[in-house]
């Protein structure tokens, strides 16, 4: 796409949200609607999927600016030709945007050995709620001019802006990549990940379930041969075939589960029914599903630890998202009416805001 | 002096913090007239510094019930002026709250109050075999809060991350002196994220959760000299493009190493264009293997005079150099000041000579060292502060390599910050849209504007005057307001 026409494209949303009389629902492939409280009804869709096609990337510098209607597959496959992938493990499933996935801010089980998406967002442009087209950030990784407004827009679901544009980190294809198996309880597996990583062995991702937990160790070759010969456990053949649906969060519990919550814990807290769960993260990030017990979210926190309602059984009536302390809320609600003073971006998505 | 701060108020902080912790006078405050950026300089009114997060949510409300400005100081190791004093306000030092709280060996985290030591922290974890990543240069004096502040990096950060990607929670304090909590579990929109490099402007940090990492098995370090800029920077994209990551990749031009072969005579190659000293770490094999790599690299594009430490002495040696750089070149002129500017790494061989282009129009020479790894490029522009036209010309120089960094396609600060330093180029790199959403983040977490005003991000008028000076292709910006 042209500068010019990419402009325009950019310029028509742009005044389509300074023209809207109304609140907006803002979509990218329009594939994660299911996530977060129902926005207001009667919102009118705003998509961004004409936004699409990377703008620049230049692989020796590890970044990559590209629209926010672009698929994600198609992005992973530029890279993946260039033998690079993006930090952070974006968690999309086929034909979800780039936009989308970052406003979702939701990542896969590599996120451990890579950071959360938004440690990787360089730059970005977004539309705010007056219409008006702002650029933060840029394409290098050491920046402090101004506040990190570009981080913040990753997981804020499309209501402190649109995004039209995002500039992002990459990194190199792992040399070596396998998925090693061993047996042991839910609490057992805390101890093991998190005594694997302090020992500097490359941990990829770690998930526990049913009796079994599972390190994808990545890096080269060497290193892994040699993480693989401490650590232990059977090696998994076509390990791909558990990561990847895993990564979309799909397959398996996540297709089956009348309801699905996201626990975010502090790693080695131990919670009394992990043995229903799924673990990743070392234990940062934890998947319960339709035999939790109903009172998982005090549970998860008085744990130290945050749950999300992610998928919600039908006629349950439980918030999504629990609203944070007050101090924090007063914060939050006094950003939303800075980007959006007329609250017409995705409203309602949270619940509290 | 002290008549200008409302009359109770330092009675008041004096008995809930007791005599020692409130300073006022010049004689008291001369030490806080600034932060390591000497050429700005201001007393506050008074220095507060509590020893506890309780007093420093005290301290916190008695100045804000009075709208008394807050600015708050760690070290004074910034290079920004981000913690130069208010006139009319009190300096919050939080140098005294130095408890480590707590180590996890096996979370990999450390909690820690915001006046402890960047490098006390990696000093307490290396009995556990752990330590914290981010390495700014002053991380011998420079504190966790001012860290936070700045989102401060260093050398290994391409590896390690900066400030932001090790920092797992924050207690923080709201300019009103309420407490509340972000860290990485929480919903909503990311504080935690938006509080990394606010500059003290957003709130003050009580406490830190800091994430440590394994102290690497074996560590491989090498140097070796290019015989031009260009080949060196070429080098330098090629070793990052074949997807080594280093601990730390750092260069020095040909001014910096003759200054500093002039102060330690470590025997680095005095003639060369360009010194490159590159770090690589972790397990045994990938330590030496990944140097392996970078020195092909650096023979494909003519690299010579090449060295790999052969022991942990030899290594200390090879960065011995580069770590004293700036006092080296502090050698050579009475003063000198230290830029901050962020380029893709690729566009380094024309920024140089711009940079020398500069020097020649400025008359000031100038020294450069470069963490190649991020981009990050620290000119050391040579000057005589007693000099004024000298110290307007340093200043001014500073200001154009900023804009050529900008120009590059990177940014105005990749590191130190704003600050009071660099509010004119930020009207260059953001438009007035996005300097009004700065203003209103930061009234989102301090409407009264108590905490540091002033700094970071500049007014409208400020960009106008600005703007008067630098018309940008006939066009003049801010078109929307008057001039007189």
């Amino acid at each position: 796409m042209a500068p010019s026409e990419r402009a325009a494209r950019v310029a028509e949303v742009a005044a389509a949200v300074a023209a809207a009389d109304g609140p907006l629902l803002v979509t990218g492939a329009g594939l994660r609607q299911d996530y977060g409280e129902p926005v207001a009804a009667g919102a009118a869709e705003l998509s961004t999927a004409s936004l699409a096609g990377v703008r620049a990337y230049e692989p020796a510098e590890l970044y990559l600016t590209a629209g926010a209607g672009t698929p994600l597959a198609e992005l992973q496959a530029v890279l993946r030709a260039e033998g690079q992938e993006l930090c952070g493990d974006p968690a999309g499933r086929p034909g979800e945007t780039v936009g989308g996935v970052y406003a979702c801010g939701l990542s896969g089980p590599r996120r451990l050995g890579q950071g959360l998406l938004r440690d990787h967002v360089l730059g970005c442009e977004i539309i705010d709620g007056r219409g008006t087209v702002l650029a933060f950030g840029g394409t290098v990784i050491k920046n402090v001019a101004g506040y990190d407004v570009s981080r913040v827009q990753v997981g804020a679901l499309g209501t402190l802006g649109i995004i039209t544009e995002l500039s992002l980190r990459v990194r190199g294809l792992a040399e070596s990549d396998l998925t090693t198996m061993l047996d042991c309880d839910a609490a057992a597996s805390l101890q093991r990940v998190n005594e694997a990583l302090a020992r500097g062995m490359p941990v990829a991702a770690s998930s526990w379930e049913q009796g079994a937990l599972r390190l994808r160790l990545a890096g080269s070759e060497a290193a892994v041969r040699r993480a693989r010969h401490e650590i232990g456990g059977e090696e998994v053949p076509a390990a791909d075939e558990y990561w990847e649906p895993l990564a979309q969060q799909a397959g398996g519990r996540f297709e089956a589960a009348q309801q699905v919550w996201l626990c975010m814990l502090p790693p080695l807290a131990e919670l009394p029914f992990d043995e229903l769960g799924l673990i990743e993260w070392a234990g940062a990030r934890r998947w319960f599903f339709d035999d939790a017990p109903a009172d998982i979210r005090r549970s998860v926190e008085d744990a130290g630890g945050q749950a999300i309602c992610y998928r919600r059984a039908p006629g349950n009536t439980t918030p999504v998202f629990a609203p944070p302390p007050p101090v924090n809320l007063r914060i939050m609600t006094r950003l939303k009416e800075v980007f959006d003073p007329r609250n017409i971006l995705n409203p309602g998505r949270f619940g509290y805001l | 002096m002290d008549q200008a701060l409302p009359p109770d108020l330092l009675k008041e902080l004096r008995a809930e913090l007791g005599d020692d912790a409130v300073l006022a006078g010049p004689e008291q405050l001369a030490a806080y007239s600034c932060d390591a950026l000497t050429m700005y300089q201001q007393l506050p009114l008074a220095a507060v510094l509590p020893s506890t997060p309780a007093q420093l949510a005290t301290a916190l409300r008695l100045c804000h019930a009075r709208k008394v400005p807050v600015v708050t100081r760690g070290a004074g190791t910034g290079l920004s002026g981000g913690a130069l004093p208010h006139s009319e306000g009190v300096l919050l030092v939080t140098a005294r709250m130095r408890d480590i709280v707590r180590i996890d060996p096996l979370a990999r985290t450390a909690t820690v109050q915001p006046g402890v030591r960047n490098l006390a922290v990696s000093d307490a974890a290396a009995r556990y075999g752990l330590f914290y990543g981010p390495d700014p240069s002053s991380q011998q004096a420079c504190t966790i809060g001012g860290n936070v502040a700045e989102n401060s990096g260093g050398v290994r950060c391409l590896k390690y991350g900066l400030t932001i990607h090790n920092v797992q929670e924050l207690r923080c304090l709201t300019a009103a002196g309420e407490a509340f909590a972000v860290d990485l579990r929480s919903g909503g929109y990311d504080l935690l994220a938006l509080l990394h490099g606010s500059e003290g402007m957003l709130a003050v940090v009580a406490e830190a959760v800091v994430g440590l990492a394994p102290l690497p098995e074996a560590r491989a370090t090498m140097l070796c000299a290019f015989d031009s800029v260009r080949a060196g920077g070429d080098a330098i994209a090629a070793i990052i493009a074949a997807g080594i990551v280093p601990a730390g990749l750092e260069m020095m031009d040909g001014t910096a190493v003759a200054a500093v072969e002039e102060f330690l005579g470590l025997g680095y190659p005095r003639d060369a264009a360009l010194v490159l000293v590159c770090e690589t770490d972790g397990l045994h094999e990938d330590a030496r293997a990944q140097l392996e790599q970078v020195q092909q690299v650096c023979e494909r594009f003519g690299a010579r005079d090449m060295r790999i430490a052969k022991d942990e002495a030899e290594r200390d040696l090879l960065w011995r150099g580069r770590k004293s750089a700036l006092p080296a070149v502090g050698r050579l002129a009475t003063d000198y000041y230290c830029i901050d500017g962020t380029i893709p790494r690729h566009r380094l061989g024309e920024v140089l000579e711009r940079i020398a282009a500069l020097a020649e129009e400025f008359r000031l020479p100038c020294a450069n060292v470069f963490h190649a790894s991020d981009g990050n490029l620290h000119p050391l522009i040579m000057f005589h502060a007693g000099d004024a036209d000298e110290a307007q010309r340093a200043r001014d120089f500073g200001s154009r390599i900023l804009a050529a960094c900008l120009a590059a396609g990177g940014t105005v600060t990749g590191e130190h910050g704003v600050g009071v330093e660099k509010l004119n180029e930020m009207c260059l790199q953001f438009r007035e849209e996005e300097l009004a959403i700065f203003r209103g983040v930061r009234g989102a977490f301090d409407p009264d504007g108590v905490l540091n005003p002033g700094k970071a991000v500049p007014t409208l008028q400020r960009c106008a005057e600005f703007g008067a000076m630098h018309v940008h292709e006939g066009q003049l910006p801010h078109p929307e307001l008057e001039r007189f």
